[in-house]
């Protein structure tokens, strides 16, 4: 039972790191290698304030979140006015210092040996022990980050980051600030990941730096592109189909050294057959480009 | 009254010398038509003017204010809009998403009004819609609000383009080719809502390789020639003069 909780709400991180990852891939054409890197940030922060201070689960979520989006935008500001491979860059230098920063600031990170012993959460007050309850709490959130996505993604907002992701410049051309629409998507994408890695630490009781490093981040690009890149069914979908292959090779009895690659070439392979023989997913309409 | 001048732009692209200390001005309320042959540099001004370009030598005046080197949007704000050669629309957006895209000052545009959905925002919408299906029976577009705007015939989309344009409320126009490509019945159409605009005071800068088509709009035309002024002059005025004729029959 406490398995399959804990492959549910891992499920549900998924989905929002993923939402979060399609705003940005699906809208502003952006294609961000950050994603475990801010991941990562949450998660750590996570870590330290429910260790070291008495906070409310909620506070932690939110700060988690901002936290993520204040030093992403720090780092990517100069190369979201640019596009493309400038911003593709900047993103990897940003995983590389926060990788940095989780592996060798011993005093604050505990290096390699991670950050353990993580309390239950703290929610309006009462400790919450229960697993299942905690998991509800979870399911509760990601619904409303799909809620949110949904709705900004169907209003005249969303309608503008397709014009965006159609054509920038004629976008411009019309009088449209396409670098506020890009550092908008960018803030929402790391908001999404941080609060993810709230949900992580709390899920796991422990960081450490091998959860949040590239291939986190291009597990959750696949998902994102095989549901189909702008869709926010899609992204769920994707979300589905590789989350439970990748927990079920995880859980299918393989010892740990194969389970590992096996679930690399899984998904690997998944991405390369897409990547040929439907560039748009499973349920979009976009090619990534 | 000279609403727009172009003083003197220069522009290089290593070492081609794509504009050569051009100038010419845009009279408020009329059709100026800019011919000349490809290459000529008739998209790099419009380019430069747009914002899209810096120009390496020259200032930009409209209204009497200089906007040399003003980034897009902000040339946009000040009442320039220009349409693309090669269109660059939504594809996959429906005429109507088109064109509600050109539509300024959206509230519902800024994330945080988007999210909330504050009452107020229902009139806004319902404003911009009245506003846009306007603008779409105005170029003739109704039968095909919802269509995807990749699904269009190239001449509807021609249109589309401009109506997009129209959206933006600017008050001086930069056509880039509006009727290039199309048969008679599609260039009446164009010329028509072209017509249209200068009757509500619109001012037109009209790029065109048809020479009738120029002739048969615009009041007064310059003739570029390797990014420079060739000739200008009245309408019927240009049209006569051998060193155009010679140039242009050469060249096309
Ligand atoms: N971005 C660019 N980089 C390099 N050269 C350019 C660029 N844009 C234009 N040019 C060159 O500048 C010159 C003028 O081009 P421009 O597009 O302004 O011509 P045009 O008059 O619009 O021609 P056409 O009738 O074919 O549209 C050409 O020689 C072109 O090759
Ligand atoms: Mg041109």
């Amino acid at each position: 039972m406490s398995v399959i909780l804990s492959i549910l709400i891992q499920l549900c991180m998924y989905s929002i790191l993923a939402l979060g990852l399609n705003m940005l891939v699906g809208y502003s054409g952006l294609v961000s290698s950050a994603t475990a890197a801010l991941f990562g940030i949450g998660g750590y922060l996570t870590a330290l304030f429910a260790l070291h201070y008495k906070l409310d689960f909620f506070v932690i979520l939110i700060a988690g979140g901002v936290f993520a989006a204040v030093l992403g935008v720090l780092v990517s500001l100069p190369a979201l006015r640019l596009k493309g491979d400038y911003f593709f860059i900047t993103t990897m230098g940003f995983t590389w210092i926060i990788t940095n920063i989780m592996t060798n600031w011993m005093q604050v990170t505990r290096g390699p040996n991670g950050l353990t012993g993580i309390p239950s959460p703290l929610v309006f007050g009462q400790v919450l022990n229960s697993r299942f309850l905690f998991f509800i709490l979870i399911l509760i959130i990601t619904a409303l980050c799909i809620f949110v996505a949904n709705r900004v993604c169907t209003s005249p907002f969303g309608r503008a980051l397709k014009g965006m992701r159609e054509d920038d410049i004629a976008l411009e051309a019309l009088g449209k600030n396409i670098t506020a629409f890009r550092v908008k998507t960018f803030v929402f994408y790391a908001i999404y990941c941080g609060m993810a890695g709230t949900i992580y630490a709390y899920n796991m009781r422990f960081v450490d730096p091998t959860a949040f490093t590239s291939d986190e981040s291009i597990f959750v690009l696949s998902m994102v592109v095989l549901g189909g890149v702008g869709s926010i069914k899609g992204t769920l979908v994707g979300v589905l189909v590789l989350g439970i292959i990748s927990e079920g090779v995880r859980y299918v009895g393989l010892p740990a050294s194969i389970a590992f690659q096996a679930r690399q070439i899984i998904y690997g392979l998944i991405l390369v057959l897409f990547m040929i023989f439907r560039p748009q997913g499973l349920l979009g309409q976009y090619k990534i480009t | 009254m000279k609403i727009l001048e172009v003083k003197d732009i220069s522009k290089n692209f290593g070492g081609v010398r794509a504009l050569s200390n051009l100038s010419f001005s845009l009279e408020e309320g009329q059709i100026t038509g800019l011919i000349g042959s490809n290459g000529a540099g008739k998209t790099t001004i419009f380019n430069v003017i747009t914002g899209f370009l810096k120009s390496d030598s020259g200032q930009i005046i409209y209204k009497g204010e200089d906007i040399t080197g003003l980034a897009p949007i902000k040339i946009v704000k000040k009442g320039i809009c220009r349409t693309f050669q090669e269109l660059r629309l939504f594809g996959k957006l429906s005429v109507f998403e088109n064109i509600c895209l050109g539509i300024p000052d959206q509230s519902e545009e800024k994330f945080m009004t988007a999210l909330i959905k504050p009452p107020k925002v229902r009139k806004e919408r319902a404003a911009v819609k009245e506003k846009v299906e306007g603008i779409i029976d105005y170029v003739g577009l109704t039968p095909y609000t919802n269509y995807l705007a990749e699904s269009l015939a190239y001449g509807e989309q021609k249109l589309l383009s401009l109506g997009r344009f129209l959206a933006t409320g600017a008050d001086t126009l930069l056509l880039d080719e509006p009727t290039s490509g199309l048969d008679g019945r599609h260039i009446d159409n164009i010329l028509e809502v072209v017509r249209k605009l200068t009757t509500s005071g619109k001012t037109i800068c009209l790029i065109e390789h048809n020479m009738e088509v120029v002739s048969a709009v615009s009041s007064y035309i310059y003739v570029l020639d390797q990014g420079t002024k060739l000739a200008e002059g009245f309408s019927k005025d240009v049209m006569n003069d051998p060193q155009v004729l010679s140039i242009y029959l050469g060249g096309e």
